[in-house]
């Protein structure tokens, strides 16, 4: 799977757009942070990623407004994908590689945040209106006003 | 698609939040121009590279500039070797840059900061860049410790940085007119003023359709010029030295001359296309050698036989300057110079060398341009390259190694734009990416003189 091909299943992993995913002007390079991080020997089965990347080509074969009906039917449905699809939306969305092998959560030390940067730039701050605990890029004494939740990002290209 | 991202949103905060301490689990670490005119002094060939006294405004990227790694990062570090060059043009714009070996600058006849912000608060002297050019005063005189500490160490109180011959590096701040203007007219010059401004603080923008220059501030550290040191690589002056007494910790008051050389400048830029400022910095080329790259060569401010074990480290405590021959600062530059900036800076060096093969300005180079991609993203801006730090001005947040990589940690690694964002005035409100306004002191009303 390429870059191109991982930013956008996980566009239809996550509901964010393009420019959050694979920005066109990309300073953070998060998108191929991920990418290899599920490409690390060891992680998930070669085979496994090779049956994602069929799949997602397939899919993406079809016409656009039919993706999420088939990522949930193809990939979310299939038990051998399912736990990689959701483990690449935990990376997107909390920074963190679960153990495929044990429930998530449950394998502490096989767990691991996929860098501080990732950290720093897991979705779930952006969908609460929030920012990561010990950083922040608000503009000083943003704290006195109420969170603000951002709209949603524009729709898949 | 919105119940999809709900339904992931749902799954990650349900299953993950709950196992989201980090301190529990394992942290991978990852490897991880301008509008100007032209006058009869400028130097233009038939590329990019150009020697003009003319300031540029702001970067307009060109729409046929699409690639932010090189593309995009050119037109940025274009602006910034335009801008060293002529801000370290003579201020009389008499002669080409470099024409007799080494020059008087432009940026070394502006305000400084203690010349702006006096200790009594009162309104500074009147602009007059002719007065300006005055002999240097490195280290500001103070009456506290703070001023000391504040005066001769690096942001975030990191430490001072020691030189080979056990000399401080010595660190001096200035505006250009532009900046004072704004702090004069709006009384920002004191502590009062900036309690009764309630407006946003929101420094002059360089526009390049109004061929206007905004805000400029330049951050310069000089190095005491000594053994082992060749002068003729060196933009120098002589300065006066002052180190203030601090008792407590046995620091003696001490004023003598001497002839600096300088080792960094940083130059910030405010700008209409780039709000959170262009932060460019340069370095004088035998500062530090590069991470794993060390030259059989004599550095500024990094020993080869001292090995690494100290490297990148502040110096222990106490810091006394007064003290001769203390262990010099191990400083390793973490982060390679990009090699598109490395090119740029090879091509200014052509340019400036052939002028005057004897040109002191062969031997500064853009270190990096940092900028905001997405301007109206966040406060920040989406700042490029994520990381920035100057050996001399950064030296010891320039990331950490580990087992033999390089890392970088959000808000403690050296970003210039991530930094001053934080910055504030003295009325808690933010100070458009200054700290200089922090530095001003409450007005004091002359006895006798109880009108203001």
């Amino acid at each position: 799977m390429n870059l191109e091909q991982f930013a956008a299943l996980s566009q239809v992993l996550t509901g964010y757009g393009q420019e959050a995913i694979l920005p066109k002007l990309d300073t953070q390079h998060q998108a191929a942070e991920y990418l290899a991080t599920l490409y690390t020997p060891g992680l998930v089965p070669v085979a496994t990623l090779q049956l994602l990347t069929d799949t997602w080509n397939t899919i993406s074969a079809m016409p656009q407004p039919t993706y999420e009906m088939q990522v949930k039917e193809q990939i979310m449905g299939n038990t051998e994908l399912a736990p990689v699809a959701k483990n690449i939306i935990y990376m997107w969305f909390l920074g963190i590689w679960y153990d495929l092998t044990v429930p998530p959560g449950t394998s502490p030390n096989k767990d691991f945040v996929v860098s501080a940067q990732a950290y720093q730039n897991s979705l779930v701050w952006d969908t609460m209106g929030a920012h990561p605990m010990g950083y922040s890029e608000g503009v000083f004494g943003y704290w006195n006003t109420p969170p603000v939740i951002p709209p949603l990002h524009p729709p898949i290209q | 698609m919105k119940k999809v991202r709900l339904l992931s949103l749902l799954l990650a905060v349900g299953i993950g939040l709950t196992y989201i301490s980090i301190g529990s689990l394992g942290c991978k670490g990852r490897p991880s121009s301008s509008g100007k005119d032209s006058t009869n002094t400028s130097v233009t060939d038939s590329g990019q590279t150009t020697l003009s006294p003319n300031l540029p405004y702001d970067v307009t990227i060109a729409p046929t500039d699409t690639v932010l790694q090189t593309q995009i990062r050119a037109d940025f570090d274009l602006f910034s070797w335009e801008s060293f060059i002529a801000l370290n043009w003579s201020p009389d714009s008499t002669e080409i840059i470099g024409a007799n070996g080494d020059n008087a600058t432009v940026w070394e006849t502006w305000k400084e900061n203690a010349e702006v912000f006096l200790p009594d608060g009162s309104k500074p002297a009147p602009w007059n860049a002719a007065l300006q050019q005055k002999n240097k005063v490195l280290v500001q005189v103070g009456k506290t410790p703070t001023v000391l500490l504040t005066d001769v160490t690096q942001p975030f109180l990191t430490g001072p940085l020691i030189d080979q011959n056990g000399e401080y590096t010595r660190f001096e701040i200035v505006m250009n007119e532009k900046m004072f203007d704004y702090i004069d007219n709006n009384v920002l010059y004191n502590y009062q003023g900036q309690q009764k401004f309630t407006d946003t603080i929101a420094f002059p923008s360089g526009n390049n359709e109004k061929k206007a220059h905004g805000a400029i501030m330049v951050k310069a550290s000089w190095k005491i010029m000594g053994k082992g040191d060749d002068t003729t690589r060196f933009h120098k002056t002589r300065a006066t030295i002052h180190v203030n007494a601090i008792p407590k910790q046995g620091v003696k008051d001490t004023t003598y001359t001497a002839l600096v050389g300088l080792v960094g400048l940083h130059i910030g830029t405010k700008s209409q296309n780039n709000p959170q400022w262009i932060w460019s910095t340069f370095e004088q080329v035998d500062n530090a050698p590069t991470f794993n790259a060390v030259k059989d060569v004599h550095y500024n401010f990094y020993k080869a036989a001292a090995g690494n074990n100290n490297m990148n480290n502040a110096p222990a405590h106490p810091w006394n300057p007064s003290i001769p021959g203390q262990t010099p600062s191990q400083i390793v530059r973490l982060t390679p110079i990009f090699e598109g900036t490395q090119a740029l800076n090879d091509a200014f060096h052509k340019k400036l060398i052939a002028v005057n093969p004897k040109t002191v300005w062969q031997y500064y180079e853009l270190v990096g341009t940092q900028w905001p991609v997405h301007a109206k993203q966040s406060a920040t801006g989406d700042p490029f390259p994520v990381y920035m730090a100057n050996s001399t001005l950064e030296s010891y947040i320039q990331g950490v190694v580990r087992e033999g990589k390089i890392s970088y940690v959000p808000g403690v690694t050296s970003s210039c734009i991530g930094c001053h964002n934080g910055a504030t005035s003295w009325s808690g409100r933010t100070s458009d990416f200054t700290y200089l306004l922090r530095t001003a002191s409450a007005y004091k009303q002359a006895a006798g003189n109880k009108k203001k």
